[in-house]
């Protein structure tokens, strides 16, 4: 059995509660968003800056990854650079082995859940907890984020009220305040037991190995510096060259995301506690992931790789606010998903992602780094129908219509068929059509041909 | 990977791309232009919009007023002789509060038993290198004698903020001489209570860190600038 595509996903959701919790989060962050880059007058000026400060990283990446890596090793701190998903993991695994590590915190990260991290761990015995509140959710559950920046869109209060309350033992509430509380106190305890804490990174700096870990809850804090081994996974583009060029990246993050001039907690880390530190981890271990990565770079779409992973994009576009995020399959859903995706991942099997977008050109409009998604969007599809393989079930009608098309006899008696039809309708719309027509009809009317067609008009009329 | 060989494919990579033209020299910070404000006044109206305080009047008068409303509990500070008013501490525990030490021990064993005593703290009192007024945030830097987990572990954050750190943005701070944030191991900009608006875009405060922060302002510091 082959897995469901895009469309089959996305029909099934479309119009269900999940999707419908998911369009609605997504508009109150649109509004957010709106609202900061309005109150900021040098937003503009920052997302040129950004975008100039990325390109200018990607084009000479391995020159900066190779200067962020001295700085990290200078303070002390150990990176390993992993070419796949089993490389990074394996090695992850190895510094739980070889600290004793019974017990680990995550913060939420994008790129440990791309190469699948916690099942690694987990399968070599360890205890793996997430701490976003969202991500505690998603775990507990066993269900999959439906944002990449809020993760529980898609459940309502009285479904974590009760998950809690099957899970964690405590009473059912559906009080957002009480269930807050409920997840402080249990994970308040394996924050502060937890031998390692595993974070992403939102950017690296070259120049001094610097990482920022940006959080609103302080579970990011709280995960890099209660135990004392941290581990740091990075997708390899999240490096800029200097500390005030990562300063630039935050001013224009925290806007384009949530709608924060900055986000609760910027946390900046530069190497392992220091002698003579009251408090921190006594181990820094940076692992920089490829993944893909350089295969994009090599691509059509590299541009993408100048992406800050804000979700802006998810938010404004009509197709993922509708959808939700599960139906895309992967791990990064909405535009930046549809492009990054079949390429970090490979096409078989996403031939449609391309398409789930109507090239209404919102997510370039919003992008932070002015990423050229629809673009990109374009050129995959032109890559995905040279193979032939995405709408197959189109090849049919496209071949009749272009028999049609250069037969006029045949377009003729195909209009007055039309024609016809539209006659058949005194509203001159179609509330509900048969066979293939039902799809369309499901959501929306479609207008009805005229009753007349304009070539027998113009007979008629010419001269008139 | 062998990093040679990791570095090489990402070379590859780039020789092949068809990167959007972009400047061969890193094109560095920017400095946003924004309005003059009054910097007091626009810190005070930032933070309030995140749900944090901030105090102007007399700051120990300031203490007494948080203390009163929470009651005696555990406390992590800084050490005296890095925050920028004196006697704060003992303002705490001479109300009742205990000081918890801020040193956590570097042997296994001996860190989990420390940290398990954080399970409850009330307060934390930290000084601040910085306050931003665009974005009502503060800044804090690890060293000795001043543990992250005072700002991070307590329910209630009291910041001490000379008024004359407070600066227009967080850019204007990051690119003066003044930041060095590579010369700590860890800098933070607390940017009001901790937040989450995970469960249906509710916002709450409190979720992992503190739910209260108060910046209580004090006179011209004396306290270096620590490197």
């Amino acid at each position: 059995m082959t897995a469901p595509t895009f469309a089959q996903r996305g029909a099934e959701a479309v119009g269900s509660e999940a999707a419908a919790a998911v369009g609605d989060g997504a508009r109150h962050l649109i509004e957010k968003r709106a609202a900061a880059v309005d109150a900021y007058p040098a937003m503009d000026a920052m997302r040129d800056r950004a975008r100039d400060i990325r390109l200018h990283t990607l084009a000479h990446l391995d020159d900066y990854l190779f200067e962020f890596a001295e700085a990290v090793e200078a303070l002390g701190g150990h990176v390993f650079f992993a070419a796949d998903a089993g490389e990074a993991t394996a090695h992850v695994a190895g510094i739980a082995r070889a600290a004793g590590v019974r017990t680990i915190v995550k913060s939420k990260s994008m790129v440990t859940e791309e190469i699948e991290l916690n099942a690694a761990l987990e399968a070599d015995g360890r205890r793996v907890v997430e701490t976003d509140l969202g991500e505690f959710i998603v775990q507990l559950s066993g269900d999959r984020p439906s944002h990449i920046v809020a993760p529980v869109l898609h459940w309502t209060k009285e479904q974590v009220g009760r998950l809690f309350a099957d899970e964690l033992g405590v009473a059912y509430t559906d009080e957002p305040t009480e269930l807050n509380q409920i997840a402080r106190t249990h994970l308040r305890r394996i924050f502060l037991e937890a031998d390692m804490g595993i974070s992403g990174v939102n950017f690296a700096a070259a120049s001094t190995g610097t990482i920022a870990v940006v959080t609103n809850e302080g579970n990011g804090r709280l995960t890099t510096t209660a135990p004392r081994v941290h581990v740091a996974v990075m997708g390899m583009e999240r490096v800029v060259p200097t500390l005030e060029d990562l300063g630039v990246m935050l001013e224009v993050l925290g806007r384009s995301a949530t709608g924060q001039a900055l986000t609760t907690y910027t946390n900046l880390i530069t190497g392992p506690r220091r002698p003579g530190d009251a408090d921190g981890p006594d181990e820094l271990h940076v692992v920089v992931v490829d993944n893909g990565r350089s295969t994009v770079l090599g691509d059509d779409v590299s541009e993408v790789l100048a992406c800050i992973r804000c979700g802006a994009c998810l938010n404004i576009c009509p197709v993922y606010r509708s959808v939700g995020g599960h139906a895309y399959g992967d791990v990064y859903p909405g535009p930046v998903g549809s492009v990054l995706s079949p390429i970090l991942f490979g096409f078989e099997g996403r031939e449609e992602l391309p398409y789930a977008c109507t090239l209404c050109g919102a997510c370039l409009e919003v992008c932070p780094a002015r990423i050229d998604l629809p673009r990109m969007l374009v050129n995959l599809r032109e890559r995905v129908a040279a193979e032939g393989s995405a709408f197959s079930w189109l090849d049919r009608p496209l071949d009749a219509y272009e028999f049609a098309a250069t037969h006029p006899t045949v377009w003729n008696a195909s209009l007055d068929g039309a024609s016809v039809a539209g006659r058949a309708s005194r509203s001159g719309w179609f509330k509900r059509l048969p066979w293939r027509g039902k799809a369309w009809t499901g959501e929306r009317d479609l207008p009805a041909p005229a009753a007349t067609s304009f070539r027998r008009w113009w007979r008629k009329h010419r001269g008139s | 990977m062998d990093r040679d060989a990791f570095l090489a494919r990402v070379r590859a990579g780039i020789d092949r791309s068809t990167l959007p033209p972009a400047p061969e020299a890193d094109p560095g910070p920017l400095v946003p232009d924004l309005p003059d404000v009054d910097l007091i006044e626009r810190f005070g109206t930032a933070i309030a919009t995140l749900d944090g305080t901030l105090h102007t009047g007399d700051p120990y008068a300031a203490i007494a007023e948080i203390i009163a409303a929470h009651g005696p509990g555990q406390l992590v500070a800084w050490d005296d002789e890095h925050l920028p008013l004196a006697d704060a501490i003992r303002r705490f525990t001479a109300s009742g509060c205990v000081r918890i030490d801020g040193i956590v021990p570097s042997s296994a064993g001996e860190r989990l038993a420390h940290q398990r005593g954080y399970f409850d703290v009330l307060y934390g009192l930290t000084g601040a290198e910085a306050g931003f007024a665009e974005t009502g945030s503060i800044v804090v830097r690890s060293g000795p004698g001043r543990p992250r987990m005072a700002s991070l572990i307590p329910l209630v954050h009291i910041v001490l903020l000379p008024r004359d750190r407070i600066v227009r943005s967080p850019m204007h701070w990051l690119t003066s001489e003044e930041s060095n944030v590579a010369g700590a191991a860890n800098v933070v900009y607390v940017t009001g209570p901790s937040r989450t608006a995970d469960i249906e875009q509710r916002i709450e405060l409190g979720v992992h860190g503190p739910r209260e922060v108060h910046v209580v302002l004090v006179e011209r510091s004396e306290v270096s600038r620590h490197r």
